[in-house]
């Protein structure tokens, strides 16, 4: 038999494990401050984070570097799926559309029901991925959104309980995400951005998603919150902190913790890739 | 509305019948196919190679126990024979000397069972004893005949009488060895003793003998008249 021919055979039957194969770099593709350029990305061999341009970084991988990416939430879609009686797949299909990437993950069952996280790119945010990143043809093995990566950096450090809420206050804005923990594994139940007038719009923003998780999720109240942040951030942490505080006022005791690092999703996949 | 804890799942935590079994699998990873088919054709490409290597080896591995399985057959199968060989030949060489003796124990039958004038063991022992300087038996054989062939005329010429008018006991034929050199006066000594012994004991016998070297013949018809 030739070689092609066994090859197609091959793909026919055997299924590549992606879990197999370890990105050589980590690039959180959300812009980062970098000089006067627009386009600046923190990424990470694995060790320290750097800041390039995407110019910059064009020269530092090649066209067979495994690309691992860190997506803003917007980007890649991640949900988290109660299924009773349908197949996952089937409902992550319709939802998503047959032109997007979607992967599911089972993260155990609740009652009767099983809990999934799903996670998709649809092909609009497939274009803007492509157009950011440096190569025509990129090598992409892993693509995981930033409220995972970021859960990931704040469990290396911080227990956690229950719902809580993230807010990773970068330089351009601030993300908000609040995640769960199933069977050790971190679901997202909402994001959010503020990126304007973020003081006014954080509260209610927090108030919003702290309904959805009861509401919608039928979760505890979120009881812990993490303020990520650095000199570069568009709002002060304590600022931040304040806001929080103030939108979760009046329920149960808040416990609102402040964690100084400038890269918490890079550092954040890496750790959850060598875990 | 039912409130869940999502802490709390650890310790309900089952596995249902049916449900995604996930073992490698850290998380949901949504990647597009021309995405991955770098790092996919070059994972497919490493297995591909362990595969045909593998079963490489395994074929390699198939044909050595074959061919070592012949080699050991043959040579078991070649043992065996030569085991089986020597075990027939073994039995061979038995049945052979039991043949032998078989045939020796008919003669001994056969000379035990001759009435004679004189025994038998008698007779050889003037055979034996009439050489002066002793000899090596080749062979030695009696037969009761009247047909003494060849030595009809020389047996008239020399006794003087016809074979039919005398009864012949018997024909001794001798072959063997003089244990030293020797010329035709060994001949007419041992014509002489036989003749002599044989008369002893009542019968008459008529020798011919030739010698050659120290090899020599002799036959002896042992008679009455």
């Amino acid at each position: 038999m030739k070689l092609p021919k066994l090859f197609e055979l091959f793909e026919q039957t055997e299924e590549i494990d992606l879990w197999s194969i370890k990105p050589d770099i980590y690039i959180d593709l959300r812009p980062f401050p970098y000089g006067m350029t627009e386009q600046a990305y923190a990424y990470s061999f694995g060790e320290e984070v750097l800041v390039s341009s995407r110019e910059e970084l064009a020269s530092k991988i090649e066209d067979r570097t495994k690309l691992g990416l860190v997506l803003a939430n917007n980007m890649v879609s991640s949900k988290f799926f109660l299924v009773s009686d349908q197949d996952v797949h089937e409902v992550a299909r319709s939802s998503f559309g047959a032109d997007a990437a979607v992967d599911v993950f089972y993260a155990g069952d609740m009652g009767l029901e099983r809990a999934y996280v799903v996670n998709a790119v649809d092909s609009a945010s497939r274009r803007i991925i492509e157009s950011q990143l440096p190569l025509s043809e990129p090598t992409v093995v892993r693509v995981l959104p930033a409220s995972f990566a970021v859960s990931c950096f704040i469990r290396s450090l911080k227990e956690t309980e229950g719902t809580y809420l993230i807010a990773e206050c970068r330089p351009y804005e601030i993300y908000l995400y609040s995640c769960a923990i199933v069977e050790g594994t971190v679901v997202t139940l909402s994001s959010d951005v503020v990126k304007s007038g973020a003081s006014d719009v954080l509260q209610e923003k927090i108030v919003f998603m702290n309904h959805k998780a009861v509401r919608f999720y039928r979760t505890d109240s979120i009881l812990q919150v993490f303020v990520v942040a650095d000199d570069n951030s568009v709002m002060p942490a304590d600022d931040v902190s304040k806001a929080v505080s103030s939108a979760l006022k009046g329920k149960v005791k808040v416990s609102v913790e402040t964690l100084k690092e400038p890269f918490p999703s890079v550092k954040g996949a890496w750790l959850f890739e060598k875990s | 509305m039912r409130k869940v804890n999502f802490s709390g799942f650890t310790k309900r935590f089952r596995k249902q019948k049916g449900a995604v079994v996930q073992r490698k699998k850290k998380y949901a990873n949504p990647v597009f196919e021309e995405w991955k088919k770098a790092a996919v054709e070059e994972i497919a490409g490493r297995k591909i190679v362990s595969l045909v290597v593998g079963r490489c080896i395994v074929s390699l591995v198939v044909v050595c126990v074959v061919f070592a399985s012949f080699f050991l057959t043959g040579h078991y199968r070649k043992a065996g024979e030569e085991s089986i060989s020597q075990v027939l030949s073994l039995c061979n060489s038995t049945l052979n000397e039991y043949g032998n003796i078989v045939r020796e124990i008919e003669t001994y039958e056969k000379y035990a069972n001759m009435r004679l004038k004189v025994p038998l063991y008698v007779q050889l022992s003037i055979l034996t004893s009439s050489s002066k300087t002793g000899f090596f038996i080749d062979s030695v054989s009696f037969e009761q005949t009247s047909d003494i062939g060849s030595l009809r005329e020389s047996f008239v010429v020399e006794t003087g009488k016809n074979t039919d008018s005398v009864k012949i006991v018997g024909v001794w034929k001798l072959k063997g060895l003089l244990t030293g050199e020797a010329d035709n006066r060994w001949v007419i000594s041992f014509k002489d003793t036989v003749e002599g012994m044989f008369s002893l004991f009542g019968v008459r016998s008529y020798v011919s003998a030739s010698l050659k070297g120290r090899d020599f013949e002799a036959t002896v018809i042992v008679y009455e008249s």
